[in-house]
């Protein structure tokens, strides 16, 4: 038994001399075995990434969907704006004193105020006599009531007919002593805040008196402001017109703001009655230029911008030697939502990445004995790391140009690239050595999710274009596991300045 | 071959390239088992695969205080004849043969074999009837017992005994013409 224990053990070691060459492209198939037999490998994949994309990309269309859909600047002024409704009233004690008439446009008015809260209430008083009020009620409902304000001198009562231009409905202005009054009923909307919402009409209105000594004459006007007047309120000029040429001497002027985000009104203004005798049209012009004109600034509250720059991180010390500091590129999209005219919330998608990771890499040698002794060593060596980062910030405008942020940034590591050095020494000292560059490897090494701690500082250049300076620190570590490279574990938590120029895609 | 403590562990935690770092280690030693028993390259290489898949899979129950040479040359050639008894149609071809033993022979044989490579004994064992070449691979190579063998090809004990003095005689035939060609030759 033992020639038989000898001759196996002779065969088993001359099999054991037996060398095969490794094979690339057999260990390529190895590779695609495991994947196919690891579908969870890893749990949630590139699912963070997606589901970010997919976040954000869905923000920026809900929100161009938003500012496209919406059809009414109400829900600003609502917010934004207080409003004052002018009502030039005038006493006429001329018991004969002339008719007046309101001639806003009631044909137009219906198709108004779709979604504020608004109802606007002209009235005037036509007066045959000195002792008569008749009034003449127009009504310019939205959709949704509100309560109406009165302005008047005199006695006030609410109205509940609908317009009529000669029929004296309940009484609504009692005059006294022989005055004629013009009551423009202002409402005021809202618990939001905004005194006048009329329509899709926006603005201030301002309100002036009159008095006119002048008894024959009654005079009505009423300024108006219409920023986005969609001949809801405002008189058609072509009705002002038809006025003037029958000689309707009432003072008509008209002007529509520009689309500013400072807007000064009124920009309407229609004096009804007659006016030989009254207030010339210079007077009242001035009366409503006198009064305090409201100012106020629309805020847009979506905001998109583009942003392009570097960031400067500096790393961190392994072996003293400085890794991780680097320039890289920055790129990405944010949506600000703009609270009020100072305060603004930003989340955004962008590109960053960190590269000389020098000290992060692994060797992995192998000796392989066949008839001569082969030295293989294989270097990983990570070289850059790919993130996906999501800001979240406060921002605070100090003023027009200027804006500080705070917040946090997310991050998410995409991908790694690594150079894979393969030097193999053989028997005869003769080394042989190639590298190659593959995505993919470290991930169990370094921590997929990291954040930032951000501070920022923002200067507007102009109205579109922006510098942004921001330093942030690293929460986390950005390599996990320096065991595995052969270093203790530590610190590798790097700073970075950052400067970027943002370019605001819209505004609204 | 020399198998780094770490490069298990990563293993286990399915880093790649600690995989392909062991793969590369593991390929040649495992390269020669798989041809053993396949005797093409393209059928070794894809046993390979198999087997080494295997060995990943199961690599988290592997006992550090075995050698991992050893666990994993069992995986192997588990595998081997997992996948021959797939494809055997041994009863058919195997008839009971009574022992026998032709001690005096191979003490002149040791010598003779001495003077061969790895690969003219790989080409001897290819040659062998391809149950006898198991059986003498997994017991005079690989290791395993008799009533091993007779479970794992699903054949006796005394089955796997005959395979494997049969093929040792061819083995032993073979050499003897190999080496005397040789002088014969020089």
């Amino acid at each position: 038994m033992k020639n038989f224990d000898n001759f196996d053990e002779s065969v088993k070691n001359k099999l054991d001399e037996t060398n095969f060459q490794f094979s690339e492209a057999n260990w390529e198939k190895m590779s695609q075995m495991l994947d196919a037999s690891r579908p969870a490998k890893k749990p949630f994949g590139n699912a963070p990434l997606i589901s970010s994309i997919v976040i954000g990309s869905a923000l920026l269309v809900s929100s161009v969907w938003y500012f496209t859909t919406q059809t009414s600047d109400t829900k600003e002024v609502a917010q934004n704006i207080n409003t004052a409704v002018s009502v030039n009233t005038i006493n006429n004690t001329d018991a004969n004193s002339a008719n007046t008439s309101l001639t806003s446009d009631n044909s137009n008015t219906n198709a108004s105020s779709n979604n504020s809260k608004t109802r606007l209430e002209v009235t005037t008083t036509n007066n045959s006599n000195s002792s008569s009020a008749v009034n003449e009620r127009d009504e310019l409902t939205g959709k949704n009531e509100t309560n109406a304000l009165v302005n008047s001198s005199s006695t006030k009562k609410n109205v509940s007919s609908k317009k009529s231009n000669t029929t004296p409905v309940n009484e609504f202005v009692t005059s006294s002593k022989g005055s004629s009054e013009v009551n423009v009923t202002k409402t005021e909307t809202s618990d939001t805040g905004a005194k006048v919402m009329i329509g899709e009409t926006e603005g201030a209105y301002v309100k002036s008196e009159t008095n006119n000594s002048d008894n024959n004459a009654a005079k009505t006007d009423v300024a108006k402001t219409n920023n986005n007047t969609k001949g809801n309120i405002k008189p058609e000029l072509g009705d002002i017109a038809q006025q003037q040429a029958a000689g309707d001497d009432r003072n008509i002027t008209s002007s529509d703001p520009e689309e500013t985000d400072l807007i000064a009104l009124p920009s309407a203004t229609t004096n009804l009655g007659k006016t030989e005798d009254a207030i010339t049209a210079a007077n009242l012009k001035t009366s409503v230029e006198e009064k305090k004109v409201k100012e106020y600034v629309r805020v847009k509250h979506h905001t998109v911008t583009l942003e392009a720059g570097a960031s400067n991180s500096f790393g961190w010390k392994v072996n003293n030697t400085r890794n991780g500091n680097n320039i890289s590129p920055i790129l990405g999209i944010n949506y600000l939502y703009n609270i009020d005219s100072r305060s603004s919330l930003l989340v955004g998608l962008q590109y960053n990445s960190l590269s000389n990771l020098g000290e992060a890499k692994a060797n992995f040698s192998i000796t392989t004995y066949g008839f001569g002794v082969n030295n293989d060593v294989t270097t990983y060596k990570l070289n850059d790391l790919h993130f996906a980062v999501m800001p979240l910030k406060f921002v605070y405008k100090l003023n027009k140009n200027n804006a500080l942020g705070v917040g946090f940034n997310m991050m998410y590591l995409m991908n790694t690239r690594t150079e894979i050095i393969n030097t193999t020494t053989l028997e005869s000292n003769v080394t042989t050595s190639s590298s190659r560059y593959e995505y993919g490897y470290g991930f169990d090494q370094l921590n997929r999710f990291n954040g930032q701690l951000a501070l920022n500082y923002n200067y507007s250049i102009s109205k579109t274009l922006g510098l942004n300076l921001e330093v942030n620190k690293s929460l986390g570590n950005v390599v996990k596991d320096y065991k595995y490279f052969g270093i203790k574990n530590q610190n590798s938590a790097p700073a970075a300045v950052k400067l970027s120029l943002t370019y605001t895609l819209f505004n609204k | 071959m020399i198998i780094q403590p770490n490069l298990i562990k990563d293993c286990i935690n399915r880093d790649r390239r600690a995989e392909y770092a062991l793969y590369k280690t593991l390929y040649s030693y495992l390269m020669s088992i798989c041809y053993r028993y396949t005797h093409q390259k393209e059928m070794a290489e894809e046993m390979l695969n198999m087997g080494y898949l295997k060995i990943l899979t199961n690599l988290s129950k592997y006992d550090p205080d075995l050698p991992f040479k050893a666990w994993v040359r069992r995986i192997m050639v588990n595998t081997l004849i997992d996948e021959y008894r797939k494809n055997k149609n041994l009863k058919n071809n195997i008839s009971y043969v009574e022992e026998y033993y032709d001690t005096e022979a191979y003490s002149d044989t040791n010598s003779a074999l001495k003077k061969l490579n790895a690969k003219e004994i790989l080409q001897m064992i290819e040659k062998l009837p391809k149950a006898s070449g198991q059986v003498f691979n997994l017991f005079a190579i690989d290791g395993y017992s008799h009533k091993e063998i007779a479970s794992m090809l699903d054949i006796s004990e005394g089955t796997s005994k005959w395979h494997l003095n049969y093929a040792r005689q061819k083995l032993k035939e073979m050499i003897g013409d190999t080496v005397l060609t040789t002088a014969k030759a020089s």
